[in-house]
């Protein structure tokens, strides 16, 4: 209704223009504080992106509890425990467990008035069957072009055959409803969720002195690589969030290169990073969460083999200190590729990337400098006739004599027609004072300084 | 003298076993002047260039040692790149092989600040996974280049330090420390008379061996039987550039 009409009828109302942004950005803070309870949540941004604050039902908050309820006691307690400390942080929140994404929307929007509902397993049909049309996330024209027809209730609609339907209304209608019933699937996160490899710890009192913290965070490792090694499972990313009493949260990922559930070796690799964590007025809960793991066999943590596997686990180790340090792109490994042009034919890649059986290097009879300049940068030179080797060059405002070359080595460039590229005359020089440096020739009078030689 | 030198070394180094295990860099008239005869495989070492624009002789004599060093034993090496401490561009591992170190044993990490490089390398040596660290660095006090020297004996690996040219290279705790400087190359056969250039040449400088004496060689790399070798001594060579006519 409109404001004037509000004010008609109840004079005294307070009223606060809406702010659709900080809105926003306040229900994706309570998603991420939701992660307390499950470490899939969502604001439903993704699924539904017409969903608006405003509007029948408007937007909330998902979560996937699978496997996550027995932590708090039951699916009971949990709900209870969320919805009382969303009371206490300000909100009026209304909780529904289903077994379907839809089915959660349309119960905790358009059931009954408890704070909380939940669906048993199997009876979603008969919880859905009462409530409105609206409560399937349809747009307000289809809802209303259903009235129109006569269908008011999601209980009209179960039961419909299918072809009338759709040919009356779009496609949606039974979509929303088949996703509701759980007829077709609606995943709220991409992985298919087994229990999820989470540890939590409460804490009476707030802590924030870093020790404290660190003292958790081995306690939270101790405990998830038990469970993982009941599993048979290791880590490759562990999330370890921190939630403070006013409801924010922040986070520290880590990555491994292979899986690993050691928990000293982990605790260095966050120790690294603890001091991100701002405590601010103190921490009261704190989790831990394998967000990708992979199968791991017993073998990798047996400590009797020989001294070369020893050293690949501690060869392994060290590559995860100096990547979760220094960034994943910093750590790399010789590559070489089937390319003779030289910028592409060998370098570094990431170690993650680095395949562990090097194809064929070219021992060259060719000779290669030491150091490559990428890009190579272009000196004055001059040469004694067109084709011929350089006598002199400038390059970074040194002139340099040239008293011997090797070459031309000729390089033409790929296969695929480009236009920058010519081919380039390569030659090997020694300048007066006994430096070497490899030379191009591109075209002809560009000259180019790729490379240094020992 | 020699009971002298070992007592020496014992009271350096407590849990020394008496039996040292060396490497040589290939040139006998070098291991005649170290003492001990050649060189350790667990300790730090420190090269510099002589100028600037010889910093790649630096790194082409650092990459020699290093694969002494693997004639001896096998296993990782760990470089550190540090893009402010050189600027002559990134090692090129065809380059590498040509002076006798196998590239795929390489692990690089790539930093721009001297601490980061520090920090790696203490890391590195620390972990047992490397049998040499080469980290390129700008500076380093002598507190920190003890605690590398500590670091590389307490677990059996290599340092060096790669660092620019500079006038004071300060103190440190290496063992050895050169300056290399590029020096005109002596083509051998067929190159001599192509005019081509030899192979790599440098003049190097031994400016402070611990318990041993400083010495000056002119040594070459040959990169068709890997080794390093003491040049003929410099005969004088006219400059002039190359001139085209072969019957001249």
């Amino acid at each position: 209704m409109a404001l004037a009409n509000a004010r008609a009828i109840m004079p005294s109302i307070t009223v606060h223009p809406a702010v659709p942004n900080a809105d926003g950005k306040m229900l994706a803070q309570l998603a991420q504080w939701c992660g307390r309870y499950s470490p899939w949540t969502s604001t439903g941004k993704e699924n539904d992106p017409e969903l608006s604050l405003e509007g029948a039902g408007g937007a909330g908050i998902w979560l996937d509890a699978t496997g996550c309820a027995h932590l708090f006691g039951g699916e009971d307690a949990m709900l209870a425990d969320m919805v009382g400390r969303l009371e206490k942080l300000g909100f009026t929140a209304r909780a529904a467990m289903t077994d379907t994404l839809g089915s959660a929307w349309a119960v905790s929007r358009f059931s009954s008035n408890d704070a909380w509902k939940i669906v048993p397993p199997g009876e979603t049909r008969a919880a859905l069957a009462p409530l409105a049309i609206a409560a399937l996330r349809l747009p307000p024209a289809t809802v209303l072009a259903l009235h129109e027809v006569g269908l008011r209730y999601i209980g009209d609609l179960i039961d419909m055959p299918r072809g009338p339907l759709a040919a009356r209304f779009e496609k949606e209608v039974r979509l929303r409803l088949d996703a509701a019933l759980g007829q077709t699937a609606e995943p709220l996160s991409p992985i298919l969720p087994t229990t999820p490899l989470i540890a939590r710890l409460t804490f009476a009192e707030p802590i924030g002195h870093r020790d404290d913290i660190a003292a958790a965070t081995s306690k939270l490792l101790d405990k998830l690589c038990i469970t993982m090694e009941k599993l048979g499972q290791g880590a490759r990313r562990l999330v370890l969030s921190v939630y403070r009493p006013d409801g924010s949260t922040a986070r520290i990922t880590i990555g491994t290169a292979r899986a690993n559930r050691e928990p000293r070796h982990l605790l260095r690799l966050f120790a690294e990073h603890l001091d991100e964590i701002d405590p601010e007025f103190g921490i009261d809960e704190m989790t831990l969460f394998a967000a990708i793991a992979e199968p791991m066999t017993a073998n990798q943590s047996n400590l009797q083999r020989g001294a070369a596997a020893q050293s690949t686990d501690s060869y392994n180790a060290v590559i995860d200190r100096l990547t979760n340090r220094l960034g994943t792109h910093n750590v790399r490994r010789t590559h070489f590729r089937k390319s003779h042009i030289p910028e592409r034919a060998a370098g570094f890649i990431p170690v993650g990337k680095a395949k562990l059986v090097q194809t064929d290097q070219r021992d060259a009879d060719t000779p290669r400098p030491l150091r490559l300049l990428r890009p190579p940068e272009q000196v004055e030179a001059v040469a004694e006739s067109t084709n011929g080797p350089p006598v002199l060059f400038r390059w970074r405002r040194i002139l340099h004599h040239v008293t011997s070359y090797e070459g031309p080595e000729r390089i033409a460039p790929e296969w695929w027609p480009s236009d920058a590229e010519s081919p380039r005359d390569y030659y090997r020089v020694e300048n007066e004072v006994g430096q070497r440096f490899w030379l191009y020739r591109n075209g002809e009078t560009s000259w180019f300084l790729h490379g240094v030689f020992g | 003298m020699e009971d002298l030198r070992a007592h020496i070394r014992a009271l350096e180094r407590p849990g020394w076993t008496g039996e040292e295990k060396l490497f040589s860099l290939g040139i006998p008239e070098i291991d005649r002047q170290l003492p001990a005869g050649g060189c350790p495989p667990a300790a730090l070492y420190e090269v510099l260039p002589d100028q600037p624009i010889d910093a790649s002789a630096a790194t082409g004599f650092s990459i020699t040692l290093l694969a002494a060093l693997t004639n001896y034993r096998k296993g990782r090496i760990l470089w550190c790149l540090n893009d402010n401490a050189t600027d002559a561009g990134e090692i090129y591992p065809p380059g590498i092989s040509q002076h006798g170190l196998d590239p795929s044993r390489l692990t690089i990490v790539k930093t721009t600040r001297d601490t980061d490089v520090l920090w790696a390398m203490e890391e590195a040596l620390r972990s047992n996974a490397f049998i040499a660290v080469l980290g390129e660095v700008k500076g380093i006090p002598m507190t920190a280049s003890r605690r590398l020297q500590l670091a590389a004996e307490e677990n059996d690996a290599l340092a060096l330090l790669l660092r620019p040219a500079t006038q004071t290279p300060g103190l440190s705790a290496a063992i050895q420390r050169w300056r290399v400087k590029a020096a005109p190359s002596h083509p051998r056969d067929f190159a001599a008379v192509l005019n081509e250039p030899g192979a790599a040449c440098w003049h190097t400088t031994l400016f402070r061996s611990r318990g041993g004496t400083p010495g000056t060689w002119l040594m070459e790399w040959c990169d068709e039987t890997d080794h390093l070798a003491l040049a003929p001594p410099v005969c004088d060579r006219p400059v002039e550039p190359h001139n085209a006519s072969l019957t001249g």
